[in-house]
């Protein structure tokens, strides 16, 4: 387990004290300074405006949004809607150079001669998390106190809605970081790992589920793929535990199973 | 003496192609051992094994009683392999400080332990550095460097002179010879006059077969042979030698560079009386080595 712990940690300074993840964290918080300050800060008004349901009913019959009139705090509404989109991919950016850039230069194999294959796969995924999880923690705090500043009688209420959105997040963005480690041993490169999850893991979704329209039961293959729940997820009230996210769970046992037994076999 | 590595009948196939063909060899600790051959002939590929980067696809490997890539060998067994790096957007630091914490040193163990490991290999005052701000031979001595931390009983080195100016090359030679006695290595270069110096036992393999095992310099070959580095032009000095009683056949490897095989019954002082001869008919000669250097050993 000390094996496990150092080499997360060790996750966590490659975030925090290296150029490109200071990069990374740059970007990120660009873009969640503009998604904060625009849509989130006017969320209240734009929730609380009385025509909201109607619009929102006319904007998309697919995207069955109006349970967002029904949270306590517009800010952690419209906070969700964004981040259960912006977090997979966030995710993905964040963590896909987990062992691809070690293996091709080399740097694996001295850190092999010292904990198992297992020991080093495990640290750098719950690294991952463990990041993911930071991350979201400050995005969500940020919205919150958004709210709080709004109006500050709410607080106690939102309490729910802020531990569901925040866990729910996490969920959501754990197979992504599984799958991620999954094809950073296969493909051998971060860049392609990205390419394949971005553009290769959405075209094949949508190859899957035309098929499934003609034979049913191939519809069963879409479990497989990262993200699956995430239309079901944005239109869920994010406070509640359900199958949208039992599912990211049981891929990520799927992914971490098959990078392990991958990893063990593969010469680095 | 205790067993260091054991291998039986390993085997290892890339796809069509077999890069070890039924390897089996047996390695004493408090031995210094040298793996050479060819280029492709699977010194990279049996030195993986050793350090589990790659499987074997059939056969036992043994280190130190343990299969290796077992937890009882982490912190026993360092390594340099062929061309790893370390990253380079750390600080070499925090490198061998998270090798160090792997190993179980603490926070505070660590610190001093890389600073003890660089002290080695005199680097000392690269710590706080990146690995790509230093030269290549600086980069390979931190390598050897984490090898070393926590003192392990075993390092394996990986062409560890490969791409170094000499005098790097010197400073890692003059490591190991520093630290034998206390690390069992094992070593595969190409560079047989340094392993000459630096090991006690060879394997040589080729196209993945282990065709030869010497255990120690003196084989009964090796104690009555020597071999003479003569100055050029000194053409007449072969018919001197030949003429020496003890003498019982000369090789000339080239004009300069001779084998002689004597009788070491009937003159054991022969280097004596062979410097004596020099000094006589006023032949100037650069090396006089016992025994056949290990080229001659492996190759002739």
């Amino acid at each position: 387990m000390q094996a496990i712990w150092h080499i997360c940690q060790f996750e966590l300074t490659r975030l925090f004290l290296t150029k490109r993840g200071g990069i990374l964290l740059l970007a990120f918080a660009i873009i969640w300074l503009i998604i904060l300050r625009y849509p989130v800060l006017s969320a209240a008004n734009i929730l609380n405006g009385a025509s909201f349901g109607d619009n929102i009913s006319a904007f998309s019959q697919s995207m069955n949004l109006q349970h967002l009139i029904d949270w306590n705090y517009g800010e952690l509404a419209i906070y969700w809607l964004f981040a259960v989109f912006a977090f997979p991919i966030t995710a993905v950016l964040m963590s896909s150079d987990q062992l691809a850039s070690d293996a091709n230069r080399g740097t694996l194999r001295f850190i092999l001669l010292r904990c198992s294959r297992n020991q080093l796969l495990l640290g750098r995924f719950l690294g991952q998390l463990l990041i993911l999880a930071s991350l979201i923690t400050m995005t969500l705090l940020a919205a919150f106190m958004m709210g709080f500043y709004r109006d500050s009688s709410l607080v106690m209420s939102a309490m729910d809605e802020l531990f569901f959105v925040g866990l729910n997040l996490f969920i959501i963005g754990m197979p992504y970081i599984a799958v991620t480690s999954l094809l950073n041993i296969v493909l051998k490169s971060s860049k392609l790992s990205i390419v394949m999850i971005i553009i290769v893991v959405p075209i094949f979704h949508s190859i899957v589920s035309y098929l499934s329209t003609i034979i049913a039961p191939l519809e069963i293959l879409l479990l497989a793929l990262p993200g699956i729940g995430l239309f079901d997820a944005a239109q869920m009230p994010a406070f509640e535990i359900s199958q949208t996210t039992i599912v990211p769970v049981l891929q990520t046992i799927g992914y971490l199973a098959a990078a392990q037994f991958l990893l063990t076999r593969r010469a680095l | 003496m205790s067993t260091l590595i054991s291998c039986q009948g390993i085997n290892k196939l890339y796809g069509s192609k077999q890069a070890l063909k039924d390897v089996s060899f047996e390695i004493e600790s408090g031995t210094t051992t040298a793996l050479v051959g060819p280029n492709g002939a699977g010194k990279t590929t049996l030195f993986s094994i050793l350090c589990n980067y790659h499987l074997p696809s059939s056969g036992q490997v043994s280190i130190l009683g343990h299969k290796p890539g077992s937890n009882a060998l982490f912190g026993q067994v360092g390594a340099l392999p062929q061309d790893a790096q370390l990253d380079p957007r750390f600080a070499i630091k925090h490198q061998l400080e998270l090798y160090a914490k792997l190993q179980g040193f603490s926070k505070k163990q660590a610190i001093i332990e890389c600073q003890r490991v660089l002290d080695v290999v005199d680097l000392s005052d690269t710590l706080n550095e990146r690995p790509d701000a230093l030269s290549h031979g600086m980069r390979k001595r931190v390598c050897i460097a984490q090898a070393l931390i926590g003192s392990p009983k075993l390092v394996m080195l990986d062409e560890p002179t490969a791409g170094l100016d000499p005098a790097n090359a010197k400073n890692i030679r003059q490591l190991v010879m520093d630290l034998n006695g206390q690390v069992d290595f094992v070593i595969s270069s190409h560079n047989l006059d340094e392993l000459e110096k630096l090991c006690d036992t060879v394997l040589l393999l080729k196209q993945g077969q282990l065709s030869q095992q010497k255990v120690g310099q003196l084989s009964s070959e090796t104690s009555r042979s020597m071999t003479l580095l003569l100055e050029s032009n000194q053409d007449h000095a072969l018919a001197i030698i030949q003429q020496l009683s003890s003498v019982a056949s000369v090789e000339s490897i080239n004009k300069q560079e001779l084998i002689l095989h004597y009788n070491a019954t009937q003159n054991p002082n022969f280097d004596i009386e062979l410097l004596q001869a020099l000094a006589q008919h006023k032949l100037n000669y650069r090396q006089l080595t016992k025994g056949l250097s290990l080229e001659q050993q492996l190759f002739s």
